[in-house]
C-alpha cells in the first residue's frame, strides 16, 4: 500500500476528474490540494476524510510518512504542476511508496473542446504541449512547425501576454488561436487573447502539417 | 463464480502432453471402433479414453463409468476416468480418481504423470515435483517440469530446459509447451515462431488452437480464425475449436459471426450450461435480452447448483427491467454474499435509487476481496456522483462521444458519467465484459457497436447514425481518448457534422499522459524543461521529419508503423540519443491490459520489432 498518492483533477475541476483519482483521494487520511478554484474545492471537499492546503513539499512528505495522504493538483500532476514533481521527487529521494493516477492533461482536453484528432490519414501527426512558465523561461522551447498546447493554472494577465508577444513573432500575422477559460472558449488572434488562471491555447502551426497518406 | 483460470490451463496442459496429432484422430476413432460392440471392462475403459480425446466428454464418462463399475480394481479405470475430468476442467474430481489409481498401481508411471498435472493446475508445485521425480524415465515429465517452473515464476529457466531437449529430440508438444512459457515471458514474436515450429511438425488439435490465440493476440486475427477452422477439422465432434472461433469473432466485434460459431458449438453439445451461459453472454452484447434469458434458464436447468448461472439469469432479468421480480428473489437469498448484495445494489442503480444502491455496493465490497471488492467500491462511488444533484444544463446534444481511458471503466470522468446518465441509447464500442456490465447501471438501452467482415469503417458509423433519434440523447463509448487514433470517432463527427447532429466530445485519459509518466525516474526529469513540456509525434511523420526529434524534449512517439518505419526510426534515435539512455515502452492494443518495459536506445530497434502496433514509446529529455 502506498503512502502518497498523487492526483490530478484534469483541466476542469469536477467534469474532467476521473472517478479512479476520487476514489484514491478517499482512501487518503488527508488529501493536501493546492487548487485555487473554491468550488472546486467545496466538491472535492465532498469526497475527501479531510482535505487541506499544502505548506510545502516537504510537508506533505513527512505527513506521508506517518500514514496514507493524497495530493490532489489541478490538470496532469506530471505535466502542470510543479508541486506534484517537488513531491515526486522527494518521495523517490526518501524511498516513499507513492502513485501518481491517470489524468487528463491539457492535450487530452483541448483535443476534446476543440475537435482535433492525433493520428490517422486525418489527423495531426505532431502536437507540442507547454506550461506556461517554461515558456517565458525558454521562448525557444516551442517550435511554430507544431500545434502548441499553452497552458496555466495560475496565469496573470500580464504573464501570459508577455509569452504570447514572444510566440507571435515567429507566426504569420493574423494568426488565430484558440482560447479555452473556465467561462468559455474564444478564438482570436494571438495578441487579442486574454487568457488567466485555470486556462489552455491551443495554437495552430504556421504552417498547415502533412497528413498522413493511407496505407 | 468463475471458472478459474487454472482449471482452463490444466486442460491446455493435458491436451498439450497427450496431444493430437492428424493420425491420432483416426487412432482413437479406431479404437472407438475396435471397441464397439464390445461390453468388457476394458473395451469400456478403451472406448472412454477415445471418447474424451476425441472431445465426447458426456459420452466418455458413460463409458468410463460403466468400466469401473464392472471392475472397480483397474488403475486404467480410475486413471483414465481423472483424464476425462482434467480435460472437463473438474480438477477437485480428478484428483479423487487419480489418487485412486495410484493407490492401485504405485509403479505404473500414468496415473502419477497425471496427478502431477493435476498438482500442477491446482498451484501444488512441490507436490507436483516430488510426483515428477519419481518419473524421471518418462520422456513427457520433461514437458510438466518445464511448465512447473512456468508456475513457479521461473519461466526463464523452464525455457532453458526444453531448449536442451529440443535440441536432441525437437517435437511438437516440446515446442508448443516453450511456446506457453514464452507467452508468460511476454515474449509473443518467440510464442508465435514457436507454435509455427509445433505446428509444422505436429498439427494437432491442441497446438492449433494456441497458435490461434497467439496470432489473434498479436492481432492477426485472420489467420488465428483460419487456424481455429483447421483444429475444427482434426476434431470435427469438439465444440472448442468453435467456441475459439466464436470469442476471436467476439474480440474483434464480429458479434454475428460469433454467435454462428457459437451454435456450432452447442450443435455439437446442446447441454452444455457452459456453452450456453458463453451464447448468452453474445446475446447480451447484441441486446438480445430475451434470447440470453432463455439460454440462462437452460443452462440453470441442467445446472441448478451453478451460483454463477443463477447470477448471470438475475443479470438478464435486471437488464430487462423487472426489478420488483429480481429484488423479491435477492431478498430471499437468491445468491451467495457478496453477489447478492451486489446484484441488489446494480438492480436499485438501475432502477434510478442511486442513493439506496450505495450502501449495497459497499456491503458487497467488504464481503469481497480482490478485483470484485475493487468494483463494487466503484459502483458505490458512481452511485454516490449520480445521487448528488447535476448543474443545471441548457440543452443537451443530441449525440456524446465518450472515451473511458485505459483502466476502463474506473478512469471515467464525472462528466461522462452524467452524460451517460441522461442517454437512452448508448453504443458500445468495447468487447470488454467489465464495461459492458458497467455501462448496465445507466438506464439506456445498450448496443454494442457490431463490424461486418469487409465492410468499410465508414459502415459502423452509418448504422449508428441512422439510429440517432431527433429529441433522443445518445451517447458512443470507446476506450481511451476518442480523438486519439480513433478513426470512428473522427468518422461519427464528420457525419454528425454533415447531417447537423448536433454533439459533444470529452477529454479522456489517453496513452499520451501515460507514457509520459514512464520516464519520471529518470535523472534529466525535473529539470526547468523537464516535465512541464513535451512533444507527441507519429513515428512515421517523424522519420519524415527528423528535424523535429530534439531530445532536449521530452517525446511521446505512436509507434503505428512497420517493420521498415520501425528500423528508420531506431536508426534516426541511435544518431541522436546516448547508447545507455533507456527508452519505455507501453506495449498492447485493445481491451488487453498495457505492457510497461524499458530498452536501453542501442536495443530500441529489436525491442520495438517485438512489440505490437499498438505500442507507445517514451523518449526521456537528454538534457
Amino acid at each position: 500500500m502506498e503512502n502518497l498518492i498523487i492526483c490530478g483533477l484534469g483541466v476542469r475541476v469536477p467534469e474532467e476528474t476521473t472517478l479512479e483519482t476520487l476514489q484514491a483521494l478517499a482512501d487518503c487520511r488527508v488529501v493536501y490540494s493546492d487548487l485555487d478554484d473554491e468550488k472546486g474545492r467545496a466538491w472535492l471537499a465532498g469526497y475527501c476524510a479531510k482535505l487541506e492546503r499544502p505548506a510545502s513539499a516537504a510537508a506533505v512528505l513527512k505527513d506521508a510518512a506517518g500514514g496514507r495522504v493524497g495530493l490532489a493538483v489541478w490538470g496532469h500532476p506530471q505535466s502542470s504542476s510543479r508541486l506534484a514533481r517537488e513531491v515526486e521527487l522527494g518521495a523517490q529521494k526518501a524511498a516513499l511508496a507513492y502513485r501518481v493516477y491517470g489524468a487528463i492533461s491539457p492535450i487530452g482536453s483541448v483535443f476534446a473542446r476543440s475537435v482535433s484528432f492525433l493520428g490517422g490519414d486525418y489527423g495531426y501527426q505532431g502536437i507540442q504541449s507547454y506550461d506556461l512558465g517554461t515558456l517565458l523561461d525558454d521562448a525557444e522551447a516551442a517550435t511554430t512547425e507544431l500545434p502548441l498546447v499553452l497552458y496555466a493554472e495560475r496565469g496573470e494577465l500580464a504573464r501570459w501576454k508577455a509569452a504570447l508577444k514572444l510566440l507571435s513573432r515567429g507566426y504569420p500575422a493574423g494568426h488565430k488561436a484558440r482560447l479555452y477559460a473556465p467561462e468559455g472558449e474564444t478564438e482570436a488572434v494571438l495578441a487579442a487573447l486574454k487568457p488567466g488562471d485555470r486556462c489552455v491555447v491551443l495554437i495552430p502551426p504556421a504552417k498547415p502539417l502533412e497528413v498522413r497518406k493511407k496505407t | 463464480m468463475k471458472p478459474s483460470a487454472a482449471s482452463a490451463e490444466g486442460r491446455s496442459y493435458l491436451t498439450c502432453l497427450i496431444g493430437l496429432p492428424p493420425s491420432g484422430r483416426e487412432e482413437w476413432t479406431a479404437a472407438l471402433g475396435r471397441c464397439r460392440g464390445k461390453k468388457g471392462a476394458s473395451a469400456m475403459r478403451s472406448a472412454g479414453r477415445a471418447l474424451a480425446l476425441l472431445g465426447r466428454g458426456p459420452e466418455a464418462f458413460a463409458a468410463l463409468d460403466r468400466a469401473i463399475s464392472l471392475d472397480a480394481g483397474s488403475h486404467e479405470g480410475w486413471a483414465w476416468r481423472g483424464e476425462a475430468l482434467l480435460l472437463a476442467g473438474r480438477r477437485d474430481e480428478a484428483r479423487l480418481a487419480l489418487d485412486r489409481a495410484v493407490s492401485l498401481s504405485k509403479a505404473w508411471p500414468w496415473a502419477r504423470f497425471l496427478r502431477a498435472v493435476c498438482l500442477l493446475t491446482d498451484g501444488d508445485t512441490e507436490a507436483a515435483q516430488k510426483e515428477l521425480e519419481a518419473l524421471a524415465p518418462l520422456p513427457e515429465a520433461m514437458l510438466v517440469s518445464a511448465l512447473l517452473e512456468g508456475q513457479r515464476g521461473e519461466a526463464r529457466k523452464g525455457v532453458d530446459a526444453l531448449e536442451r531437449e529440443l535440441a536432441q529430440r525437437p517435437t511438437g508438444p516440446l515446442f508448443a509447451v516453450r511456446a506457453l512459457l514464452r507467452r508468460g515471458l511476454r515474449d509473443l514474436p518467440g510464442c508465435l515462431s514457436d507454435l509455427h515450429e509445433a505446428a509444422a511438425l505436429e498439427p494437432s488439435a491442441w497446438i492449433l488452437m494456441q497458435r490461434a490465440d497467439a496470432l489473434n493476440r498479436s492481432g492477426f486475427y485472420r489467420l488465428a480464425l483460419a487456424d481455429a477452422a483447421a483444429a475444427s477439422k482434426v476434431l470435427p465432434d469438439s465444440p472448442e475449436p468453435h467456441l475459439q472461433a466464436a470469442n476471436i469473432y467476439f474480440d474483434q466485434a464480429f458479434y454475428p459471426e460469433a454467435l454462428a460459431e457459437m451454435e456450432l458449438a452447442l450443435e455439437l453439445r446442446p447441454d452444455d450450461a457452459a456453452l450456453l451461459a458463453r451464447r448468452a453472454r453474445f446475446h447480451l452484447v447484441l441486446g438480445r435480452l430475451e434470447e440470453a434469458e432463455k439460454s440462462l434458464d437452460r443452462a440453470c436447468a441442467l445446472s441448478p447448483g451453478d451460483g454463477q448461472l443463477r447470477f448471470d439469469r438475475l443479470n438478464v432479468i435486471t437488464l430487462r427491467g423487472r426489478y420488483a421480480e429480481v429484488l423479491e428473489q435477492l431478498r430471499n437469498g437468491a445468491l451467495d454474499e457478496p453477489f447478492n448484495s451486489y446484484l441488489t445494489g446494480y438492480a436499485l442503480c438501475r432502477k434510478g435509487d442511486r442513493a439506496g444502491s450505495v450502501a449495497h455496493f459497499l456491503t458487497a465490497a467488504e464481503r469481497a476481496d480482490g478485483g470484485f471488492a475493487e468494483r463494487c467500491r466503484f459502483y458505490a462511488l458512481v452511485c454516490r456522483v449520480l445521487s448528488k444533484p447535476e448543474k443545471k444544463i441548457a440543452s443537451r446534444p443530441q449525440f456524446y462521444l465518450c472515451g473511458v481511458g485505459i483502466h476502463h471503466p474506473y478512469q471515467i470522468t464525472t462528466e461522462i458519467l452524467r452524460a451517460l446518465d441522461s442517454c437512452e441509447v448508448i453504443y458500445n464500442n468495447l468487447g470488454d465484459p467489465q464495461v459492458s456490465e458497467f455501462l448496465g447501471l445507466f438506464r439506456a438501452d445498450i448496443r454494442a457497436v457490431t463490424r461486418v467482415d469487409n465492410e468499410p469503417a465508414m459502415g459502423r458509423v452509418q448504422r449508428i447514425i441512422a439510429g440517432l433519434k431527433p429529441g433522443r440523447t445518445s451517447g458512443f463509448v470507446t476506450r481511451i481518448h476518442p480523438f486519439i487514433y480513433r478513426r470512428i470517432a473522427r468518422d461519427l463527427v464528420t457525419v454528425c457534422a454533415e447531417k447537423k447532429i448536433s454533439y459533444r466530445a470529452f477529454g479522456a485519459v489517453s496513452l499520451t499522459e501515460v507514457a509520459w509518466g514512464l520516464g519520471t525516474a529518470e535523472p534529466d526529469h525535473g529539470a526547468k524543461r523537464g516535465p512541464f513540456g513535451l512533444r507527441v509525434f507519429d513515428l512515421v511523420h517523424l522519420i519524415k521529419n527528423a528535424g523535429q526529434l530534439e531530445p532536449a524534449h521530452p517525446t511521446v512517439v505512436y509507434a503505428i508503423a512497420n517493420d521498415d518505419d520501425r528500423r528508420s526510426f531506431a536508426a534516426l534515435v541511435r544518431e541522436r540519443y546516448a547508447p545507455g539512455q533507456s527508452v519505455y515502452f507501453l506495449a498492447g492494443s485493445g481491451d488487453r491490459e498495457q505492457q510497461v518495459v524499458s530498452a536501453p536506445v542501442k536495443d530500441l530497434e529489436a525491442k520495438l520489432l517485438s512489440l505490437d502496433l499498438g505500442t507507445v514509446m517514451y523518449l526521456p529529455p537528454r538534457q
